[in-house]
């Protein structure tokens, strides 16, 4: 039988090379993932149009009918997105020839907001967070769904080694020479943080629940797959052949389900039109007062404005949700989406100081090309993903608005985030003449300037300062985002001096 | 007393609650240059600083409801033991007088002499 100080020799093994292999793909997913916690806040700092004042009431009749009766009068399903807090405009979309079209209203006029030309932090770093732009046959999520499992074995594989976890419980010795530093770091923001680090990487699996048993379920149900869906759901099919087709008041179905909800903000409208009956209309609660993503649905007759159904999830489904609003964060609470942001910069950390470690602890092999490859990829996947994304920032504020910028921002952010992958690969063909934190050191400058370079090009394009945007409420966003930028400037710039300072001791 | 009041009641007691323990601690005293412990000082800061993280609890229980205060507690924990790290590695008389401000910024804000 293995004694302990084999088993965490095993694990030490298992920790490392999971970590090394898988580290990148969890440096992309919970750096977009923090990025994430404000990715509404992201898009209005890109995007100028919508930067709106809030409205207390929004009216489908009279903002959103107007706008689908001459856009898509013959779609046959109508989705519409009421505006909130965090997102001040109202969009209206449809499926056209399987694509699916959406504009965008500014709820206080009612009338038509002009394209985005960027796909923003909703349409660009949060679909990277959850399935890496891969839609095709959910290999995206999939891939997450190994990520993920991979960060488990990580996690646990570490508790196991480390044979000190309360004595270092608060140990940091930035003083003592850097690789200590670095493992210091790693333990501090893995112990610390250690139920974030479980709590966000399990939810995160348990969203997908219904993907990732897609086999199993279609193993069960067979041919009747529709039928697990609405045993999920509690629901059952409504069949309103032969009523009215005209659509009534939509506005007075959100004032019954508010009424029947004791109150609450609406998220989303879906309106179901069928060839000789009435339309259905499903009005979905914002559930911005529980932890639960619980989007609870009342669905309507569309021509008679009758409540038919009120969905009542499975026990099944409410475990999901719980777990999805633990991650989703659909609930309104800025303390706790500070605190997210933060414990995500912590993950990101914990990921790049192993990182680091790996690096440091193999810097006598700088000449081996598996050494140069995994030091490339480390480099590009941490640092090199924010100075991507800051690049992107950049491009956004310095185009001017046309019809490619949207593509336009995405190729500058994967050329970029290549040249940070090429940049460690050149500059180390020589090993010991440049050590590899000066190369860390030219990508975190790069990092700085950026951040600076982005705040200055949003001023100039905008013409408000930030004394203006923190000032007016529905600027804040903008302001506190210029702030932010700020500190990554500071940091970068402070880290990327001490680098400088520091004697090379990766020859050690 | 309002819920920011008590929002920043939770982070003070979490603050002063992991700074007794990380003080009741041989192995960090050896590290910060301290005198050592009698076992009764020691069972004293370990019981200070259980009792804050309760009160710390309890307080972010109050002032955001139970679902969304035990998930404010355990966050803000993490977060503030990260900071209390980093202040320790730069200057243990610095957490020391930040834990006595953040002590007295208790007292103030709670007031127990109301209570009285």
């Amino acid at each position: 039988m293995p004694n302990s100080s084999s088993i965490r020799q095993v694990m030490d093994h298992l920790h490392t090379w999971v970590g090394l292999f898988f580290g990148s793909l969890l440096f992309l997913v919970f750096f977009m993932g923090t990025l994430s916690v404000f990715d509404k806040e992201i898009d209005q700092w890109m995007i100028p149009s919508w930067r709106l004042e809030a409205v207390d009431i929004a009216s489908f009749d009279q903002q959103a009918k107007p706008h689908l009766q001459d856009l898509a009068a013959g779609a046959s399903h109508w989705a519409i997105q009421y505006p909130n807090d965090r997102e001040p405009y109202m969009w209206i979309g449809w499926s056209e020839n399987g694509e699916f079209i959406k504009y965008y209203i500014d709820p206080a006029r009612g009338s038509l907001l002009p394209a985005p030309n960027s796909l923003g932090a909703s349409g660009f770093f949060f679909p990277f967070h959850y399935y890496f732009h891969i839609k095709w046959k959910n290999v995206g999520i999939w891939l997450l769904a190994i990520t993920a499992n991979a960060m488990l074995v990580v996690l646990i594989s570490g508790i196991i080694i480390h044979r000190r976890i309360f004595k270092d419980f608060f140990t940091f010795r930035p003083f003592k020479h850097l690789q200590r530093a670095t493992l210091d770091l790693h333990n501090a923001t893995s112990i610390l943080l250690l139920p974030f680090h479980f709590v966000i990487t399990f939810s995160g699996l348990v969203i997908f629940l219904f993907i990732y048993t897609e086999p199993g379920i279609a193993l069960i149900y067979g041919s009747e797959i529709e039928k697990s869906q609405s045993e999920i759901y509690s629901t059952a099919d409504i069949d309103l052949h032969g009523g009215q087709q005209e659509l009534a008041s939509v506005d007075g179905m959100v004032a019954q389900a508010q009424e029947i909800w004791g109150g609450g903000a609406i998220r989303r409208i879906n309106i179901r039109f069928s060839d000789g009956g009435s339309p259905l209309v499903d009005i979905q609660r914002l559930p911005t007062d529980r932890i639960g993503y619980q989007t609870d649905t009342l669905t309507f007759d569309g021509s008679s404005g009758q409540l038919l159904q009120q969905t009542v999830p499975s026990s099944a489904l409410q475990v999901q949700q719980f777990f999805s609003g633990l991650h989703l964060m659909g609930f309104q609470h800025w303390g706790l989406r500070w605190l997210y942001f933060l414990m995500g910069l912590g993950s990101c950390v914990m990921i790049g100081t192993g990182f680091m470690l790996w690096i440091a602890k193999r810097a006598r092999q700088q000449g081996t090309p598996t050494y140069r490859l995994a030091y490339a990829v480390a480099l590009a996947t941490t640092t090199g993903l924010a100075v991507a994304t800051l690049a992107m920032l950049c491009i956004n504020k310095a185009l001017p608005p046309s019809g490619v910028a949207a593509q336009t921002e995405v190729i500058a952010f994967l050329t970029v985030w290549l040249l940070t992958l090429v940049h460690p690969l050149v500059r180390i063909r020589r090993p010991h003449t440049v050590p590899h934190r000066a190369i860390l050191r030219e990508q975190l400058l790069a990092s700085a300037i950026l951040a600076f370079a982005a705040i200055a090009l949003n001023w100039a394009e905008s013409g408000l300062p930030l004394w203006k945007t923190l000032n007016a409420e529905h600027l804040r966003a903008i302001g506190v985002m210029d702030l932010v930028l700020a500190a990554i400037a500071i940091v970068a710039g402070v880290a990327a001096g001490k680098l400088n300072k520091q004697q090379p001791q990766e020859n050690r | 007393m309002m819920g920011w009041q008590l929002d920043i009641v939770a982070a003070l007691t979490a603050w002063i609650g992991l700074a007794a323990l990380c003080f009741q601690s041989a192995y960090q005293r050896q590290r910060l240059g301290l005198h050592k412990q009698k076992p009764a000082m020691r069972l004293a800061f370990l019981l200070t600083g259980i009792m804050m993280l309760a009160v710390s609890c309890q307080a972010s229980i109050t002032a955001n409801g139970l679902g969304f205060g035990t998930l404010v507690f355990i966050s803000q924990l993490g977060m503030i033991g990260l900071l209390l790290i980093l202040a320790l590695s730069r200057s243990a008389g610095a957490v020391l007088l930040l834990t006595a401000i953040a002590a007295m910024g208790v007292v103030l804000l709670t007031k127990p002499m109301a209570i009285l």
